[in-house]
């Protein structure tokens, strides 16, 4: 039960130096942008995953909490000129008081009832800050970043070596948590919260433990977005992006480990910033939603549960792994690239086809031959559709190597052991 | 308008003058007529949820991306070959529940028969939700849609009262549809099977009744409403794909204060979060009617009836 | 005259309109082994419930140790000293075996015990139910018979002065029926009150030393075995008239 703590402690050295030799190196403004909201990601689903992951309750209320970091921040920086390490922990702890607060009211509940719930406050508080003129209102709030700032050269990569620091310290919480004995408490309460009480476990003082670290994170994520943002409205405050990309990272990195969240919200994150450039945003929530659904469905332990099952597998399933990873790659860059041809028939043409290539990755995980038969399809749809230039030959190549690998894995019965009643179903 | 006004008014009719408050008296009518209707048509909404959610214990928090489906449905045949949009939605009822039962068994096959309704279940429904809505943005983009219908637009007048067309033939369609529901429930062998199924699983299974197959053509019937309720919806008002992320909230709000399971109880609950918004959006402005629904459940949820313990 | 251990005095407990237990008086002594009898639906799991805490009764009083348990938490009455296992068993999916008694070592414990104290007495129960060769399996891979030698481990991790075994032989064969029943006697020879809970009757009938029947909520019979099987109340409660 015990593991070496020094990689862990490595990794986050590691980290912290490779962003700060970075600021010195990348004058580039842009990737500090598109960085910040990776990490603020990190930090999100991380904080997400207490709950969610190793404790068993959704929230979908993330908005609410993640604009409780940003609004204090708002006041804050409104009445007294905060300094930044004021409007983060003071956005923390007005959103761990609030998770507190809502876990105390609604958690001696069934699970689904929280879940409801923490949507319900979400939007309680948006309409409560929409109707609240010394925050701006429907109208918004403007935030003037400070001109100077020591150590950086401007105040952008102040605000992403920060959200590198929250991300870092998020994450060495999560992993302090899980190695501890109460991470173990919260994973008897995920498992099985009648049984766990009856063993002893106090079950309602750890679900508020719970419930307050994770609005604390969210709140932290929130801290720094006027001056990130600029422009704060509670449209974006609020956006509900926030609660189905809190949702998804952990999923589709895994729950069960601080690593699942960080997979999740670097792939996840860094996928729909690449997607914003050459598409409009809703697309970023069809793949986030896409991948969602595909994961939940044939892949419930994530990134990091194929990962293990990789290792262990026979050779079959690995080419089923396999053939599914490259089926994802393919579907998420073809959206990213064929989905930016053009406008309307060809537009739509080049999103359903790659969607095809994820939902065919998935399948191939559970009828590998099937899933072969789409992937091959969408790839050679796609090469016939939009022609094969060095950019859009990568999803077709990607594609076709990943169905070739689905036929593989059928050949090799690579379908999934213990799962028979799925193939008669 | 303030309180102090209507006291105001109030003070001023006992005096003899009632202008004032006359027409308060007409503003408050007004509003609780629409209020009532608009409750009505609220039930049409949630009663979906009641099946899915309320009888089969199934959290389909994405059943407003099927409301919208059905409302651009409408608006797209209605603009293409001008049919009434309400024929339109009670036509497609059928394609709605094949869909209900599709997506109950892609449910079924990864996540009842595992045991993992819990986070990946609702995990699931969350992300349709997104893809619904997205792909209604993709085929039908961000702008305001609207259908044409003879009534829409008109009013008839009771007294002081109007009586907006457009509110009263979707609250007569959405309580009809409701009586046929209860009809349903109550009457039928396939009815009485889907109670049955809500209240004791393993009593049915023990009669030799697969619940898995109840299920599946119960919650085809959970989509098969938002098809009509999809049609009200766009004769009410104009939509555009993100209209379904208010409905979340109301809809579960809803099911969970009329006692979960009960259509009349939907019904009563629907009336009552109808008035309670449109009081509140008269007198306070339109800007606080979302939190209406959720405060009065957040409330609801705070005292917590029976029926909501975990034990 | 030794006290009880446990007395429960006239407790009900109600469901809406049902009464699932009208008035019930049990009390158990130290080191006793008591069986609780009864048919279907006469309030077997209910009681125990109560007792642990799972459901709170509306009256009558609980005293365990000489101390009103009403209103604790279950949590807490395991850390006094009361355990059960569950009828159907409820084990962590996600843990090994040994993670599962973890769980119980580190929580209803009285005092801390080092990490490695923890593996080890965790090892010392599973050598003694005979499930230390799966310590490190995952728990969902477990066959009937291992998940309910789990459960009572899992209750034995506790370290309870007085354990509720609940129905843990339902549908066993008879050599792990046996198997159970020598477990529960050697954990009474080390001092730990037993309430068992069986429709086994030779197993209730070789284990206990007094019998409590439950029929429709009410006590009908409480004695030594052989005048509980000789009372004739007991014989129309299972038979009927």
């Amino acid at each position: 039960m015990r593991k070496s703590p020094v990689p862990f402690l490595i990794f986050i050295v590691v980290a912290a130096a490779l962003g700060l030799a970075a600021t010195r190196l990348i004058g580039n403004q842009y990737y500090y942008f598109a960085a910040y909201v990776v990490l603020q990601y990190v930090v999100l689903a991380t904080g997400w995953n207490i709950l969610g992951g190793y404790t068993g309750y959704v929230n979908f209320g993330v908005a609410g909490f993640f604009a409780i970091g940003a609004y204090t921040s708002v006041v804050l920086i409104k009445l007294i000129g905060a300094p930044m390490p004021v409007l983060i922990l003071a956005g923390g702890i007005v959103a761990g008081l609030v998770g507190l607060g809502t876990g105390y009211l609604t958690l001696r509940l069934k699970g689904v009832f929280f879940s409801i719930a923490t949507l319900a406050l979400a939007i309680v508080l948006q309409t409560f800050v929409t109707n609240w003129d010394y925050v701006g209102g429907s109208r918004g709030v403007y935030t003037i970043r400070p001109r100077e700032v020591p150590f950086f050269g401007n105040y952008v990569e102040f605000l992403f070596i920060t959200m590198l620091l929250l991300a870092l310290g998020a994450v060495a919480a999560a992993w302090l948590i899980e190695r501890s004995w109460i991470g173990r408490g919260l994973a008897a309460i995920r498992d099985d919260e009648l049984a766990a009480e009856a063993m002893g476990v106090p079950t309602l003082r750890l679900k508020l433990f719970a419930t307050t670290v994770s609005g604390f994170m969210m709140g932290i994520a929130g801290a720094p977005y006027p001056y990130y943002v600029t422009y704060l409205d509670p449209a974006s405050g609020f956006s509900l992006a926030y609660a189905v990309n809190s949702v998804a990272m952990p999923l589709i990195g895994g729950t069960t480990s601080w690593l699942g969240p960080v997979i999740g919200a670097v792939l996840l994150g860094t996928l729909q910033q690449v997607a914003t450039v050459t598409i409009s945003s809703a697309l970023n929530l069809l793949i986030v939603g896409v991948n969602l659904v595909m994961f939940v469905t044939v892949a419930p332990d994530g990134i990091l549960g194929l990962a293990r099952e990789f290792s262990e597998g026979r050779p079959g399933r690995r080419a089923a792994i396999a053939a599914m990873i490259l089926g994802i790659l393919a579907g998420d860059s073809g959206i990213a690239i064929t989905g930016a041809a053009g406008t309307g028939w060809l537009q739509l043409l080049g999103i359903a086809i790659p969607l095809l290539t994820i939902v065919g990755g998935g399948l191939a995980l559970v009828r590998p031959g099937a899933g072969g038969v789409m992937m091959l399809a969408s790839a050679v749809a796609t090469g016939a559709v939009f022609g094969l230039d060095p950019v859009t030959a990568i999803p077709v190549v990607i594609g076709a190597v990943g169905g070739g690998l689905a036929y593989v894995s059928r050949l090799r019965g690579g379908a999934p052991a213990g799962d028979q009643a799925l193939k008669n179903a | 308008m303030e309180f102090h006004q209507i006291i105001e008014a109030f003070l001023a009719c006992a005096g003899g003058d009632c202008g004032n408050f006359n027409s308060i008296l007409d503003l408050l009518a007004n509003a609780l007529v629409a209020g009532l209707l608009l409750g009505g048509f609220y039930a049409a909404v949630t009663v979906g949820v009641t099946i899915s959610f309320g009888m089969l214990d199934i959290v389909n928090i994405a059943h407003p991306a099927f409301i919208m489906l059905g409302a651009f449905v409408a608006y797209f045949v209605n603009q293409t070959f001008g049919v009434d949009p309400i024929v339109i939605g009670v036509a497609f009822t059928p394609v709605f529940f094949v869909l209900g039962m599709a997506i109950y068994r892609i449910y079924y096959t990864s996540f009842e028969k595992r045991g993992q309704e819990s986070i990946r279940g609702l995990a699931f429904f969350f992300g349709v939700l997104f893809i619904g809505e997205v792909a209604l943005i993709l085929t039908f983009g961000v702008d305001y849609r609207s259908v044409d219908a003879g009534y829409i637009g008109t009013s008839v007048n009771l007294g002081v009262v109007g009586l907006p067309m457009r509110l009263f033939v979707p609250f007569v369609v959405s309580m009809t549809m409701m009586v046929l529901l209860e009809l349903f429930l109550g009457r039928t062998f396939f009815g009485r099977a889907i109670k049955a199924v809500s209240q004791d699983r393993l009593a049915l299974q023990l009669m030799a009744a697969d619940p898995a197959h109840i299920k599946e053509l119960a919650f085809g019937l959970s989509i098969a409403t938002a098809s009509v309720a999809g049609s009200l919806l766009i004769i009410i008002g104009p939509v555009e794909p993100s209209i379904g992320r208010d409905y979340i909230g109301r809809v579960f709000a809803i099911c969970v204060l009329g006692g979960m399971s009960s259509v009349p109880g939907t019904v009563i609950a629907a009336i009552i979060i109808g008035v309670a918004e449109s009081f509140t959006s008269t007198f306070y402005g339109p800007s606080w009617s979302p939190a209406i629904a959720f405060g009065l459940l957040l409330l609801v949820l705070a005292v917590r009836p029976a029926g909501l313990l975990g034990r | 005259m030794v006290e009880a251990l446990l007395q429960v005095k006239d407790v009900t407990k109600r469901f809406g309109g049902f009464v699932a237990l009208d008035a019930v008086n049990v009390d158990v002594f130290p080191g006793e082994r008591l069986g609780l009898i009864g048919p279907n639906g006469s309030g077997k799991s209910t009681l125990v419930n109560c007792i642990s805490g799972t459901l709170r009764n509306e009256s009558g009083s609980i005293l365990f140790d000489g101390a009103d348990i009403r209103g604790l938490p279950a949590h807490q009455r395991t850390r006094r000293g009361i355990a059960r296992s569950f009828q159907i068993p409820k084990p962590f999916k996600s843990m090994t075996v040994l993670e599962n008694l973890a769980i119980p070592l580190e929580y209803a414990a009285r005092e801390w015990a080092h990490p490695s104290q923890v593996i080890d007495d965790a090892m010392a129960i599973l050598t003694q139910i005979g499930l230390e060769q799966k310590a490190n399996e995952r728990s969902n891979g477990l066959t009937q018979i291992e998940l309910r030698k789990l459960e009572l481990a899992r209750a034995m991790a506790a370290k309870p002065k007085l354990l509720i075994a609940d129905e843990a032989m339902a549908g066993l064969s008879s050599n792990e029926v046996d198997d159970i029943l020598s477990l529960l006697l050697m954990l009474n020879e080390h001092g730990i009150t037993i309430i068992m809970i069986e429709h086994i009757m030779r197993a209730v009938m070789r284990f206990s030393q007094r019998i409590v029947v439950l029929d429709a909520g009410r006590k009908i019979a409480d004695g030594t075995p052989e005048d509980v099987v000789r009372n004739p109340a007991v014989e129309k409660a299972y038979l009927g008239e």
